[in-house]
């Protein structure tokens, strides 16, 4: 295929993810998912169109499809895993968007599609972990399906947990396609070109409130960067710690508020206002909270991309970073917490307590105290 | 659970439009002094364990350099560097909680149970700025390395050097000046403000750069240099370990140190003692100019 073909298909690409953009408000009341605020977990002003998935994960798909039928030298087997897998991931988010489903079907679904994936294409089967820093490890072929299968549905689990505020996880994508655009070849990275065009302009949507990412797209979206990651690390000899530093945020978070959630006696899958986004967007406003959560991402994610060598070291200043705020506002909370149970009286009395006028954007952050969710 | 007994002595050490640099730092030294033992009941496990985990980063640092230098290899390099920035990020952890530790006794707040993580409001602000100052400074130094970067492809052979050297003159004077108008604040900061600790440091101390660095070279720079060469005089009859045939100044330094137990211990002994002390008068010394400047202000 010429180059201006495959140019022609990216631009077709694009245009469809426009159109499904532009037209978001009746192709989410026709496909019934749009998502109405509810002044709890819910704050945002209007009803709106879960359909940035589909923005993104549609032309992805068509342009797959005509890739398969129209060029040969690329990979067929891993545009059919994207194709297949995918398509099926989308699929099993769209079905929560529409009625929200049990999070262990989501689960069993991802370790399907995961296993779907591996007998599709083998060589997403690591036989060794690649390291920057260490010797490579080799694993043995029974514990690679496992930790394919656990990573992913973990991974797109994580993914979508993040998804709590306009831009996260439409900017986290777009750094994703990017640094995959950068240690990739071939195929992998056409199809991470072709992701970033179309999350950029989903992105951009976002910003604007005209469409939510649904979860269609934070599982599809996210199973296929997964798939890439593992591509990248196979074939690309891109190292674990770079994929670690990728994805440690929203990762790191998904597990801190499992362990978190299971200390206070609730499932791990209970919604609340503890993530990662919600504490930078109380402490140092929503704007600023997202250039600094994207920020932290990109400037992490294309050091470890562009250096290599520098992965660990991101991998240990992301981890100081990450763990610093979290004490400092789980602190922060409990001090308001402690203030509120030690001043009844002078709060009674209507009186000013500084410290607590100080701290007040401060939110407590236990699951009972919850008041918002998706943006 | 611990109080001073006396937080500061009596007497004006500012006045309406300035502060006193001579009575800030006489009432630092004093306060030492005067509340030695509860200082040093505050201080000591932190310290202790900044200490052992000083001795882990230099074993470490040092065994992984003399292996680089032996046979230099990229993974190596990625692992040292990791290693030494983890453990230098827990060391500075230690003493932020010591310093925390120390600011609660001079301000008269309880100390509660030396490592209950999720009470320590004023030590987790103090780390979060500490990390901030520090990503300042390392954000500037990226910066001029950049600009001399892209200039010395210019520039002949004596004007290179020159702007290198003016380059890390003015890196110096930055980190000089952010020092004493931010950082030299943050304790006492992190104990009477929960916000913009760095900024609001840069406010208050507008005006009193000149008292601020006099204080910041009697308090904590002279006894940092006097321990420190002290320390070095002392200890270097204890580094023994003769290096091996055909060995780099650089790789015989390290294998020493990887080596030679006790050349570590009094390494880590007198950087430990020096900071410790350097911790000691900064807190003081901190809320000391944080009081006379709101009296000013």
């Amino acid at each position: 295929m010429t180059l201006q073909a495959s140019g022609a298909i990216l631009f077709g690409a694009l245009m469809v993810s426009l159109l499904i953009l532009i037209n978001a408000r009746a192709i989410g009341e026709f496909l019934n998912v749009m998502d109405h605020p509810d002044a709890v977990r819910k704050r945002h002003d209007q009803v709106t169109p879960l359909v940035g998935g589909l923005a993104i994960m549609v032309p992805v798909l068509l342009w797959a499809g005509a890739s398969l039928i129209w060029n040969p030298s690329l990979d067929s087997r891993l545009i059919e895993v994207v194709l297949l897998c995918g398509a099926g991931a989308t699929l099993v988010g769209y079905a929560d968007d529409q009625s929200s489903t049990s999070p262990s079907s989501r689960l069993l679904s991802l370790f399907l599609l995961s296993a779907i994936a591996l007998a599709i294409d083998p060589e997403l089967v690591p036989s060794a972990l690649n390291w920057g820093s260490f010797q490579p490890t080799a694993i043995p072929q029974w514990f690679a399906y496992i930790f394919v299968a656990v990573g992913m549905a973990g991974y797109v689990n994580a993914v979508n947990m993040a998804d709590g505020q306009n831009g996260v996880v439409t900017g986290m994508f777009a750094i994703w396609a990017g640094c995959l655009m950068i240690v990739t070849g071939n195929s992998t990275a056409a199809i991470a070109e072709v992701m970033f065009a179309t999350v950029f302009v989903t992105f951009l949507f976002n910003m604007a409130s005209r469409v939510f990412l649904g979860d269609s797209g934070s599982y599809g979206v996210a199973f296929v960067f997964g798939i890439l990651a593992i591509r990248a690390h196979n074939r690309w000899g891109v190292s674990a710690e770079t994929i670690v530093v990728w994805f440690f945020i929203p990762v790191m978070d998904c597990l801190r508020l499992m362990v978190a959630r299971a200390l206070q006696g609730q499932a791990p899958s209970d919604g609340d206002r503890d993530h990662f986004h919600h504490r930078l967007q109380d402490r140092i406003g929503k704007i600023a909270g997202l250039c600094t959560y994207l920020g932290v991402v990109g400037i992490s994610s294309l050091t470890a991309s562009l250096v290599p060598n520098l992965s660990l070291v991101c991998m240990v200043v992301l981890a100081a970073f990450y763990f610093s705020f979290a004490w400092l506002t789980e602190t922060d909370a409990r001090t308001v917490e402690k203030d509120d149970a030690d001043e009844p009286a002078t709060h009674e009395a209507g009186k000013s307590r500084p410290r607590l006028v100080a701290a007040a954007n401060v939110v407590k952050f236990d699951g009972k105290d919850a008041t918002a969710g998706r943006e | 659970m611990t109080t001073s007994s006396s937080v500061f002595p009596p007497g004006p050490i500012a006045r309406p439009s300035a502060i006193s640099a001579s009575a800030i730092i006489v009432a630092t030294y004093r306060y030492v002094f005067v509340n030695a033992q509860l200082v040093l009941v505050a201080l000591y496990l932190p310290i202790t364990l900044a200490a052992i985990m000083l001795w882990i980063l230099f074993k470490t640092y040092f065994s992984m350099l003399s292996a680089y230098l032996t046979s230099p290899d990229a993974r190596m390099a990625s692992l040292t560097l990791s290693a030494t920035i983890a453990g230098y990020l827990i060391w500075l952890l230690l003493n932020v909680v010591a310093s925390g530790r120390l600011a609660r006794l001079i301000q008269g707040q309880p100390t509660r149970r030396w490592f209950d993580v999720k009470d320590m409001a004023p030590e987790a602000r103090l780390y979060a700025a500490v990390l901030r100052f520090l990503l300042v400074l390392v954000l500037a130094a990226a910066f001029v390395t950049w600009v001399v970067w892209l200039v010395l492809p210019f520039l002949r052979g004596s004007q290179a050097d020159y702007v290198t050297v003016l380059s890390g003159i003015g890196l110096a004077a930055f980190g000089i000046v952010f020092f004493v108008r931010c950082g030299f604040l943050i304790p006492a900061l992190v104990m009477n403000e929960s916000r913009g600790i760095l900024r609001r440091g840069w406010q208050l101390s507008r005006r009193h750069f000149w008292p601020l660095a006099a204080v910041w070279v009697v308090v904590m720079v002279l006894p940092a240099l006097l321990l420190q060469i002290l320390g070095d005089f002392l200890t270097r009859p204890l580094s023994s370990n003769p290096a091996e045939p055909g060995m780099s100044p650089l790789a015989a330094g390290a294998h020493l140190l990887a080596t030679d137990d006790i050349a570590i211990v009094g390494v880590v002994l007198t950087l430990t003692l020096s900071s410790a002390l350097c911790l000691t008068l900064t807190t003081i010394g901190s809320c000391l100019v944080y009081r006379s400047l709101k009296e000013c202000s």
